[in-house]
């Protein structure tokens, strides 16, 4: 129901202004809308309120819809557009969309205001409306008027700016698979503008706003990308006059990972150049904008780097190299279908630009459900020209997406290969909250962890061949993820898979000798740390190795309980004793709370290139009547050479909680290893201070460390690996 | 038959969900003979209430599982009803303590009720064999003329205004799952193909304001429209419906989301708007009244022929009536009550209440009212007046009773006691203490506290619940023993011995 009198100020402010307009036409109105006469509303009550709303005109010379339609900005403004064209239309060289354009000009408005008080004086340039030809007034007719499907781009004062001008599209058709030409020369991948631009982000999931030096100011930019979804044709999705580097330029994409092509032009519409984004991803806010990082590059380094990928993409298209990823297999572990992967946008970019296939990593049986069979479907991507096949099969999770680089990168027959490589992850920070990471596992890890320890899900990306061996693509990253927002919870660093449910942990292991330096230990917490671990699965077969006094109640204990417990003055002695087939260390303050921790760390020993196997260690804190969880001691990694902390990367450690990583030397306070191997390091028989192999740390399993920090002499034999069989962590600022 | 339904607070008795699932019902329960009921669990007596069936619904601590069992032993017929799934990501250790409470519940119930197949599941996964029955929510009454109307008008000022109202409406969030919000920003991209028709698009979305956090706005901000916020009501929730051509309900697919019922689509439908899905097809049953594709959606409207039209309307009541429809539902629950066995076997013995790491104090006073043992284990630190204790002293696990308590005892317990009254550590009553029968193969050092490191506890829990289960049933005689536990972490009683 409309009210006849009042309104909101905006309303009032509103009718003030079209009283002063023939633009709005009462008596036209009426006789256009019977429905509003017959109702008795004052027309202009009706068109200020709810009539332009509707898509009402206000009169013969102004169309709303089509004005709201050229113009999306004001749209999106939810204003009047008939006052937005008063007010600031006219002067922007906007359009009535009158059927007879000589009434674009009949706006009678004059105002009369009091002198203003003068508060401050400084010299401000004085600036006049510049006109300037929307895309939508350039005149299709004119002899120099430059069409790309359809759509008139503008004027080319020479050959040259035409030439340039069509290369352009060209090769935006090539990278947006819309067309299958070959450019002469891939250098041109880039486009040849003089313009810069200086800075781009997303400012929601498909706006791309963007800031130009493009001097001389003025200079009107337009932007373009095929539509897929529209046959491919070509859409014009931003335009914008910018003064000075200060302007930006605002482009609605069709979808948010297509190639765009900026147009630049004088105010009158005669072109200047062009440039194309090939991957506008890249920029702040889009899905690869941690890989810009991993390059080194900033914002105004985009161009340079999006350029040389499209290069890459080229050849690839033009058959002068083979791609070294043929296909994607997603794991779909846990996945919920909301991830990028999965949206129609990144598929269709997967199918038409770079034609790969995507595929879960399981194939479906007939006993999954509704939810497993939809996941496979979702994520599955079939293009109709297929890539060579000859290449291998990049697996990732669901929730990491492709690097590009990935998806352009040759097939190298050089370099480390094997058939199974783990690649480097970027880590991309939930909104605010860190650095971007650059995760580097070692190559090799993926075929070095035994077949039953996959945690169930994809923690790295991975490069696979069913025969072939293949080469370690040279690439920044693999994949991207992004981190969780949250911490994890207590319950998640207690029990990373869960806990009492099936998840593929087993209770057989071998038996282990536990090496307990009794020196570091009280009388009380020995006896806690020994109740723990006797809990644990398959535990009754373990031996105690005692080295140094005991209690009479601590060794009857664990007489009680294990099946040898022995009493050492020394850890040679206590090597020398040993007959289990793995030993164990359990350091000062340990306490398993876990009891699938040690049949978890005795299975990745099954690994032949595995040297230790440790766990996360968690400390448990009481604030008050709450208790808090934290990761005390999850392996070290490399940093730029130098080693870091779990604890100091704790934004690593989050990432790959739930797997397991390689580390440079197994936790001071619980490690298992074979018991031959560790008698031949106490015995320097590794040749020196590095030994190959990988020291694995689980972070399926963790346990917990009380009490304050202290060594022991047991972990001191463990040698460390050498540099490139550890987990090296970048950090990169944006 | 009376049908008695516990829901877990005084507020429940009055949400939509309430409102929805049960109080739709009642009177074509009552054609069926049923006579619905629907109390607060705090204020029920399930030892002397007038019930034929209890019916537990949403109510996640012990106090139902105590009631499922004295129900039970009544020789009544006790369900629980599921519409939540948090029980099958058995990956997520956050919910441990829901995986727990519905072995314990489950149990205890002649029979489950879910919302959907596909939380029927979930539940014929862990109890295999306990009848299962889906009733899906019921819809309210339809007005097919007034709807009609609606859905004309609706299409008309579309088809005039060039703008398409959209809505998208629900629970922005949840402590567990990403869902809500994180849906509507990950098929955002939907919204957008919206946009190619020439249309200009207007979401307005009606959320909880706990939503709309800084992460949430985040959220909302990606969203390639523009976008109006409206805290929900159940007022607002109408009137936006009522305003727009289009409900955006796009559903992803964990298992949380695929149980879900179909009640946000019918109720959708039946506010005349179009609903347009993305993601899982969980709205599938009401196809082909579902659009999933939005171009599909847009060229209907110009040529006048939306899924949901006056055309169409007769086959929506169908579907109604198929699908949630009272009147149907409820014949189905009678017919499937009628088939469900009594349960036979009576347990004996007392009923035993224990208290782990983090207690209810409501739980304790239920179990106090039905005549039960309050027990506190020694990981519990609530300073309740407990009927027995236990506490680690040294290496042993001491049991205190309580002056009441005491009288319960059986004789040979009873001679065991030591009058010289203890002070319990976490009450001001006077306890006595009860020396353990010296069993044989006891486990040793099962002395535990709740004042020693959570990992110390975390990895003794269960066989120190299970000592306690076993001196109960020396000093009382049988015992069913239920955990009262609502602990964040993990802890594990699976293998109480009961």
């Amino acid at each position: 129901m409309i009210r006849r009198r009042g309104g909101s100020a905006t309303e009032r402010a509103s009718m003030e202004l079209l009283r002063t307009t023939d633009l709005f036409d009462a008596e036209w109105y009426l006789q256009a809308y019977p429905d509003v006469a017959r109702a008795g509303i004052d027309p202009l009550v009706h068109f200020v309120k709810v009539g332009w709303r509707e898509g009402r005109d206000p009169g013969p010379h102004f169309a709303t819809w089509l004005y709201l339609r050229a113009n999306p900005d004001v749209a999106r403004s939810d204003v009047n557009p008939l006052c937005h064209y008063i007010e600031y239309g006219h002067a922007e060289g906007r359009g009535t969309f009158d059927q007879n354009p000589v009434h674009e000009t009949l706006i009678a408005t004059s105002f009369e205001f009091p002198p203003a008080a003068k508060v401050v004086s400084f010299p401000i340039p004085k600036t006049s409306p510049v006109a300037w030809r929307r895309s939508y007034r350039l005149d299709g007719g004119a002899p120099d008027a430059v069409r790309i499907g359809g759509e008139i781009i503008g004027y080319a004062r020479t050959p040259e700016s035409r030439k340039a001008v069509q290369e352009a599209f060209a090769v935006l058709a090539i990278l947006s698979g819309s067309a299958s030409r070959i450019p002469p020369d891939e250098s041109s991948a880039g486009g040849r503008s003089k313009e810069t631009l200086e800075d781009a982000w997303y400012v929601n999931s498909a706006r791309l706003r963007t800031r130009w030096n493009a001097a001389p100011f003025p200079v009107a930019v337009r932007a373009y990308q095929h539509d897929v979804l529209d046959g491919g044709r070509v859409a014009l999705v931003g335009e914008a006059l910018l003064f000075s580097p200060l302007d930006l330029v605002d482009s609605d994409l069709k979808n948010p990972l297509f190639p765009l092509l900026f147009i630049f032009a004088d105010p009158d519409g005669a072109l200047r150049g062009a440039c194309t984004l090939a991957f506008p991803s890249l920029c702040r806010g889009g899905v690869h904008y941690p890989e810009l990082l991993a390059f080194g590059a900033g914002p105004t380094g985009l161009l340079e780097q999006s350029e040389r990928l499209a290069q890459r993409a080229l050849r690839l298209i033009s058959g002068k190299v083979d791609p070294a990823v043929a296909s994607m297999a997603v794991d779909l572990t846990g996945a919920d279908g909301a991830s990028p992967l999965f949206r129609e946008e990144f598929k269709l970019w997967l199918k038409w630009i770079f034609h790969i296939p995507v595929g879960p990593t399981a194939p479906p049986n007939e006993s999954q459900s509704l939810a497993e069979d939809y996941l496979q479907k979702a994520v599955t991507v079939r293009p109709t020209a297929g890539r060579d096949q000859t290449g291998a099969t990049l697996q990732l999770a669901h929730d990491m997406v492709p690097t590009i680089s990935a998806l352009v990168a040759g097939h190298e027959r050089r370099g480390r290969a094997a058939t199974d490589l783990a690649l480097p992850l970027l880590i991309a920070p939930a909104e605010g909250t860190g650095p971007t990471l650059l995760v580097e596992i070692p190559f090799e890890i993926a075929s070095a962890l035994p077949e039953d320890s996959a945690s169930g899900s994809t923690t790295y990306p991975r490069l696979t061949a069913s025969a072939a061996r293949i080469s370690h693509p040279t690439i920044p990253a693999a994949a991207i993820r992004m981190a969780r927002a949250a911490p994890l919870t207590d319950a998640e660093l207690l029990y990373p898979l869960g806990a009492g449910e099936p998840n593929g942990r087993t209770a057989g292991r071998e038996a282990i000798g536990w090496l307990i330096d009794a020196h570091s230990w009280s009388s009380e917490s020995l006896m806690n740390a020994l109740e723990c671990l006797w809990r644990q699965d398959g535990a009754s077969s373990d031996a105690i190795a005692f080295i140094g006094p005991v209690v009479r109640e601590v060794e009857n204990a664990a007489k009680d309980r294990f099946a040898r417990v022995s009493k050492y003055k020394s850890l040679e002695a206590a090597i020398a004793a040993t007959h289990t087939p793995l030993t164990g260390h359990l350091g000062p303050g340990v306490l398993l709370h876990d009891k699938a921790c040690t049949s978890t760390l005795a299975r990745l020993l099954r690994g032949a290139a595995v040297c230790t196997a440790s766990c996360g260690l968690v400390s448990t804190e009481k604030h008050g009547r709450t208790w808090h969880t934290a990761i005390f001691d999850a392996g070290e990694f490399q940093c730029d050479g130098i080693s870091l902390s779990s604890s100091a990367g704790r934004a690593i450690t989050e990432c790959l909680w739930g797997s397991c990583y390689p580390v440079a030397t197994p936790s001071a306070y619980l490690w298992v290893a074979r018991s031959i191997d560790f008698a031949k390091w106490h015995n320097g028989d590794v040749g020196g201070a590095i030994i190959e192999g990988f020291h694995l740390c689980s972070a399926q399993v963790t346990a917990s460390h009380v009490g304050p920090s202290s060594g022991s002499r047991c972990s001191s034999v463990v040698p460390r690996v050498a540099a490139d069989r550890v987990t090296k962590l970048e950090i990169l600022f944006g | 038959m009376k049908l008695l339904v516990l829901v877990p607070s005084p507020e429940a008795i009055s949400s939509a969900g309430v409102r929805i699932r049960y109080q739709r019902m009642a009177p074509s329960l009552a054609v069926e003979g049923i006579e619905l009921a629907v109390h607060d669990i705090a204020y029920a007596d399930p030892i002397a209430a007038d019930f034929d069936v209890l019916l537990i619904s949403k109510c996640h601590d012990a106090r139902s599982v105590v009631a499922a069992s004295v129900a039970s032993d009544r020789g009544k017929l006790v369900g629980v009803d599921l519409f939540d799934d948090y029980f099958s990501q058995a990956a997520d250790p956050r919910l441990a303590r829901y995986r727990a409470w519905l072995n314990q519940v489950l149990g205890n119930c002649s029979f489950a009720l879910c919302s959907t197949e596909a939380m029927a599941r979930t539940v014929r996964f862990r109890s295999p064999g306990l009848p299962v029955h889906v009733m899906n929510d019921p819809a309210a009454a339809l007005d097919l003329g007034e709807l009609a109307a609606m859905l004309a008008k609706k299409a008309a000022i579309a088809r005039r205004s060039r703008r398409l109202g959209v809505v998208w409406f629900g629970v922005g969030d949840s402590p567990y799952f990403t869902v809500g919000l994180h849906d509507l920003a990950a098929w955002g991209g939907v919204l957008l193909e919206l946009t190619r028709s020439f249309m200009m698009v207007e979401l307005t979305i009606v959320t909880n304001r706990r939503a709309l956090s800084a992460d949430g706005l985040a959220l909302i901000q990606a969203l390639p429209v523009p976008v109006r916020i409206r805290e929900w009501s159940e007022l607002t929730e109408r009137e936006v419906l009522d305003n727009a051509l289009v409900a955006f309900l796009p559903v992803n697919a964990q298992p949380f989301t695929v149980a879900k019922s179909l009640n946000r689509a019918v109720t959708a439908l039946s506010a005349g708007c179009q609903v347009l899905s993305a993601g899982y097809p969980l709205y599938s049953p009401l196809d082909p009244l579902i659009y999933r594709e939005p171009a599909k959606l847009v060229e209907d409207l110009v040529q006048g022929s939306l899924l949901l039209s006056d055309r169409t309307l007769e086959h929506f009541r169908e579907k109604v009536e198929l699908l949630a429809s009272a009147q149907v539902e409820s014949r189905k629950l009678a017919a499937f009550l009628a088939e469900v066995s009594r349960p036979t076997t009576k347990h004996s013995g007392v009923l035993a209440l224990i208290h782990g790491h983090s207690t209810r104090t409501d739980a304790h006073q239920f179990i106090r009212s039905l005549n039960g043992l309050s027990v506190a284990s020694p990981y519990c630190s609530a300073p309740l007046e407990f009927d027995v204790i236990f506490r680690g002293v040294g290496p042993k696990l001491e049991m205190l009773l309580s002056s009441s308590s005491w009288a319960r005892l059986l004789p040979h317990a009873r001679k065991r006691v030591r009058r010289t009254p203890r002070t319990g550590p976490i009450s001001k009553e006077r306890y006595f203490w009860l020396p353990g029968p010296g069993r044989k193969g006891a486990a040793p050092n099962l002395s535990r506290e709740h004042t020693e490191p959570l990992p110390l506890q975390l990895a003794t829990y269960a066989p120190v619940m299970s000592e306690c289960v076993r001196r109960i049933a020396d000093a009382f005689g049988p015992c069913r023993a239920i955990v009262s536990e609502m602990a964040p972490f993990p802890f594990d009683a699976s293998d109480l011995a009961g």
